[in-house]
């Protein structure tokens, strides 16, 4: 094998790595609010990806504080396109809000109408989340219904459900976990502005274009330059003809550059 | 005489075009830093989203609570419409003090609520996460920091040689943000 089939396979198999591995840091659940438990947030990560597996479409959920004034059902679907997956659902839920919207991706949308999924989210989500507050129960409820009906669509079945059905309240279980409250942990400024990351972005610049405005383009004269010119100019005009002095020497002009570009601020 | 008269004209041609250089060098320098000053305007007005969002937040909040035509939900509505590019600087600069004072208000009256005392989830909101969020935002939108280097630009402009030359020929002043002087 060439050098040259060598590179071009090593260069594929990173490309092909970097792809994966863009898609594998994806993660289906995106708690913001910090709202939900973490035993459920692994189990709808897990349920996710075998719905991924089974009817064939993957379900993301975003929480959210706030939105800033941001239309939710916009937010939702920009969010769809910036995951890229055109058979996927995508749940944003506004806590502080109060509001909530599902966008459906293109290929999904053959399985899933709009007015299907309204329904369900009228049926399943709409009183835990608005009236009990319990967001886990709110999203189990709605996921399990949502995967019930694309089984049903599909054929393609899913036998383990985990604990969703316990979170949704449809099961027992042994020691009941408390869903949790909006905290301010660390990462708080997600969840309460659209976009935490471009806002960060964007006071990092103003403070940098402010630094730099105020430095200003800095073309003042360094002292090797004001000696450099100091020293031309005695050799033009320090010697006459017969290459006597006039009385300055190289010193004499170098200073006198310097005191020169002090007067009209010249300097660096 | 002939020679004479050649040498003067080459050194008046000399003269002149050294003047130009320095004139054009001048003003493309000045020009550029003005243009830097515009620059961190425009991110300054960026950032004032920041701002925007942490009042629709707040207001969102306060809509559970409060009367839909209380007064300080109503001039936290002006506040936030004013601070939208396009407009004034002054309009900008004065509707941003506002909505610290008028969200640190809201903020006061929120928390003295029955309702939201009685509502863990508002209450935490209120106490905790709008505070810090509009403290954070007027931390990025910190007008003084543009106000810093317009007022530098300003000082170039008008106490230098070079400076004097580009305004002459046509470069401006820095608006201050507020409407400070600049001097």
């Amino acid at each position: 094998m060439s050098r040259r089939v060598q590179a071009a396979w090593l260069l594929l198999s990173l490309l092909l790595c970097l792809a994966l591995t863009g898609m594998a840091n994806i993660p289906y659940v995106d708690d913001q609010a910090e709202v939900l438990p973490l035993q459920l947030t692994e189990d709808i990560t897990a349920y996710s990806a075998r719905m991924a597996q089974g009817p064939g479409v993957p379900f993301y959920l975003v929480t959210k504080h706030f939105l800033g004034g941001r239309n939710v059902q916009q937010y939702a679907q920009q969010a769809l396109e910036a995951l890229g997956d055109g058979r996927a659902v995508l749940l944003v839920v506004v806590i502080g809000e109060e509001n909530y919207a599902l966008a459906i991706g293109e290929q999904s949308r053959q399985l899933l109408s709009d007015e299907r999924a309204e329904s369900m989210l009228d049926r399943a989500f709409r009183q835990p989340f608005l009236v009990e507050r319990d967001y886990s129960k709110a999203i189990a409820a709605f996921l399990l219904d949502l995967s019930a009906y694309l089984q049903s669509r599909t054929e393609e079945g899913i036998r383990e459900e985990g604990s969703l059905p316990v979170w949704a309240g449809r099961a027992q279980r042994a020691t009941p976990q408390e869903t949790a409250h909006p905290t301010s942990g660390p990462s708080w400024l997600d969840g309460i502005l659209e976009d935490r990351g471009r806002s960060e972005v964007e006071a990092q610049e103003y403070a940098q274009d402010v630094q730099e405005a105020q430095e200003g383009s800095d073309r003042g004269l360094s002292l090797f330059q004001i000696a450099l010119i100091g020293f031309i100019l005695f050799k033009i005009f320090g010697r006459d003809k017969t290459g006597r002095g006039k009385g300055c020497g190289p010193l004499g002009w170098i200073f006198g550059t310097w005191g020169v570009s002090k007067i009209f601020r010249w300097r660096r | 005489m002939k020679g004479t008269a050649r040498a003067v004209l080459a050194f008046l041609a000399m003269l002149v075009l050294l003047a130009l250089a320095f004139g054009i060098g001048a003003y493309r320098g000045l020009y550029n830093e003005k243009l830097q000053v515009e620059l961190a305007l425009s991110s300054l007005q960026d950032v004032l989203d920041t701002r925007v969002e942490m009042g629709h937040n707040l207001l969102t909040v306060a809509a559970r609570h409060l009367a839909e035509a209380d007064p300080l939900m109503q001039a936290i509505r002006e506040d936030i419409g004013l601070l939208v590019p396009g407009g004034s600087l002054e309009d900008i600069a004065s509707a941003n003090d506002r909505l610290s004072q008028d969200s640190k208000a809201l903020l006061q009256r929120l928390e003295a609520q029955p309702s939201l005392q009685a509502d863990e989830r508002d209450l935490r909101y209120v106490t905790g996460l709008l505070p810090r969020g509009f403290e954070q935002s007027a931390q990025w939108a910190d007008a003084g920091r543009y106000n810093q280097a317009a007022r530098a630009y300003n000082e170039r402009l008008t106490g230098t040689l070079t400076g004097q030359v580009a305004w002459l020929l046509g470069v401006e002043e820095a608006a201050l943000f507020g409407g400070e002087a600049s001097r």
